[in-house]
């Protein structure tokens, strides 16, 4: 995140209500702000209400109650001014499919105002960047679904957007491609550290990787936000994992019992999670270390925090 | 305003791209069958009289209109929608009239060869006299038919739940449009209580307009305005219905 930029809201968001004519409130008194340069990742179960909120933020939407401003602008009352600052990769959506893939980003380049010759150096570097140089002549209708989300991609990029947001980018991808999307997008991120992203995901293991921050939507309202960290410690209570063989449960439990240290055991199969706390690590690995060596030390995934959010709203309903 | 033109035509030029994977079927569609009617019309009628080749030709002129464009716009708008390319347009910098001036530009220009082509030919071939000025005006009078038209297919393409409705429902209107429109016969053959079906399509107009040049050698502005006055809404209804952000 650049220094000066480090504290500037470029979104805010105010109690933001979206109900749909069938009675449906797919976003219930929103609030959040979020600062330039940061990766926000909005995750949720299918329903919470990510898609809807994206939708408002890009204008393509139209807020029940609320404000949004973006960049200083009110964007419910005219959203045209951040148009030319953003790029949007939409979660469904087909391209056009009777153009090349350097076509696609060249003419979008235009739209979005980009001279003509802008336009043909972004999009060559674009195309660079996303390895989709060899691709540049085939149609659009030629391209596996990894290509194609790529062109999206691109045609996200291709105008430098200061905000660039991405909803389910990697719906559909398999896992090679998926990684090698979210490199692109780490490699963008590096390189343009003032670049605010928001991304929508149901792989959350992916926002591990990307994300400086976390929203929890549930049912149309934010349930929690925080970073990573404090998101998994939160709703956790532990920060570590050791994961070792079952058969030796009993003889492990005890001796941290013994040795006062305060952890939780998830059992899976023939293996055991023992969930802790950082202070602990140590005397943990020396008193388990003394019947096996065999143990794998891990954080928490965010699925386990998912789960943890959804199961505290539940309790708390 | 120099950005929505700009805008227009990127857009028309992305459009007009399309054509390199159905031009074979736009020059079959549009200049082979229509040249073929022509030619076999021509060898079938060397007897018609004037009124019955007139009646002919702006017939052939309403419905290859009628066709293409309800059709195309239709289908062309409504793919844009459902299948969500649309979403592209909209979140970038693109005023909702660059997209409607691209997307109409396009059809007008595919209809300005199809007439400059069609009417020289079949003018000759069936020996209907033939001069430049009108040629132009016919023109004039078809692409602003080609208006109302355009918004009939917008209206399609933009309220249909999905793509085989857009189908379904283009291919209908277009032969409603093309039959009801008193081209191949006159229109003081219509009964009397159906003729105001008749008034309500800008091809109905068109073709009394064409006709009146043809068989009495009069430009009839009052048809001329009738017809502008009559597009006006359908295309003002057909692209309202373009939304640029949903509610």
């Amino acid at each position: 995140m650049g220094k000066d930029s480090a504290n500037r809201e470029i979104i805010v968001v105010k109690d933001l209500v979206k109900r749909y004519s069938n009675g449906v409130i797919a976003n219930d008194h929103i609030n959040m702000k979020i600062k330039e340069g940061e990766i926000v990742g909005i995750i949720g179960p299918n329903g919470a209400g990510k898609t809807t909120l994206i939708k408002q933020l890009t204008g393509e939407l139209l807020p029940t109650e609320g404000d949004i401003h973006i960049m200083g602008f009110n964007i419910i009352e005219d959203p045209s001014p951040i148009k030319s600052f953003i790029g949007v990769c939409p979660q469904e959506g087909s391209l056009i499919h009777y153009l090349t893939v350097w076509e696609h980003i060249y003419y979008f380049a235009r739209l979005k105002g980009l001279s003509k010759e802008k336009a043909r150096k972004n999009t060559d570097e674009i195309l660079k960047m996303l390895n989709l140089k060899t691709h540049r002549k085939k149609r659009i209708n030629e391209l596996s679904g990894g290509l194609k989300r790529r062109v999206f991609v691109g045609i996200a990029l291709v105008n430098e957007p200061r905000i660039i947001f991405l909803d389910e980018p990697t719906t559909g991808l398999d896992p090679i491609s998926r990684m090698d999307f979210w490199r692109t997008i780490k490699k963008i991120t590096m390189s343009n550290p003032e670049t605010t992203i928001i991304i929508t995901t149901h792989y959350l293991e992916e926002l591990d990787y990307i994300s400086d921050r976390l929203i929890f939507l549930n049912n149309g309202k934010i349930v929690l936000e925080g970073n990573i960290e404090e998101v998994r410690k939160l709703i956790l209570d532990y920060d570590i994992k050791i994961t070792l063989s079952k058969k030796f449960k009993d003889l492990v439990m005890k001796a941290l019992m013994r040795e006062g240290v305060m952890c939780k055991i998830k059992e899976e199969r023939n293996k055991i999670h023992i969930l802790l706390s950082k202070k602990d690590i140590s005397t943990a690995i020396s008193e388990i270390a003394r019947f096996t060596s065999d143990i794998v030390v891990s954080s928490p995934t965010l699925d386990e925090v998912f789960m943890g959010v959804i199961e505290n709203e539940k309790n708390n309903n | 305003m120099k950005k929505i033109i700009t805008n227009a035509i990127i857009i028309s030029k992305i459009n007009i791209l399309s054509l390199r994977e159905s031009l074979t079927a736009f020059v079959i569609i549009s200049l082979f069958i229509p040249l073929g009617m022509t030619y076999l019309i021509s060898l079938a009628s060397p007897n018609w009289d004037l009124i019955t080749k007139v009646n002919y030709l702006t017939g052939m002129l309403v419905l290859s209109s009628s066709l293409t464009i309800i059709n195309g716009i239709g289908q062309f708008i409504g793919q844009d929608r459902l299948g969500g390319i649309i979403s592209w347009y909209r979140t970038s910098p693109v005023h909702p009239l660059s997209y409607i001036l691209g997307v109409t530009s396009t059809y007008l220009i595919s209809i300005l060869i199809e007439c400059l082509i069609l009417i020289p030919i079949a003018s000759i071939l069936w020996r209907i006299p033939f001069n430049i000025i009108n040629m132009g005006i016919i023109t004039l009078i078809v692409i602003v038919q080609s208006l109302a038209l355009i918004g009939i297919g917008a209206v399609i393409g933009t309220h249909a739940k999905n793509i085989q409705t857009v189908s379904a429902l283009t291919n209908v209107l277009s032969f409603i449009i093309a039959f009801a429109t008193p081209a191949y016969y006159s229109i003081s053959a219509v009964p009397e209580k159906f003729r105001l079906i008749c008034y309500i399509l800008p091809t109905t107009e068109a073709s009394l307009f064409i006709k009146n040049l043809y068989l009495h050698r009069v430009v009839d502005v009052s048809l001329l305005i009738i017809l502008i006055l009559v597009s006006i809404p359908y295309l003002l209804i057909g692209f309202t219905g373009i939304k640029w952000r949903e509610k």
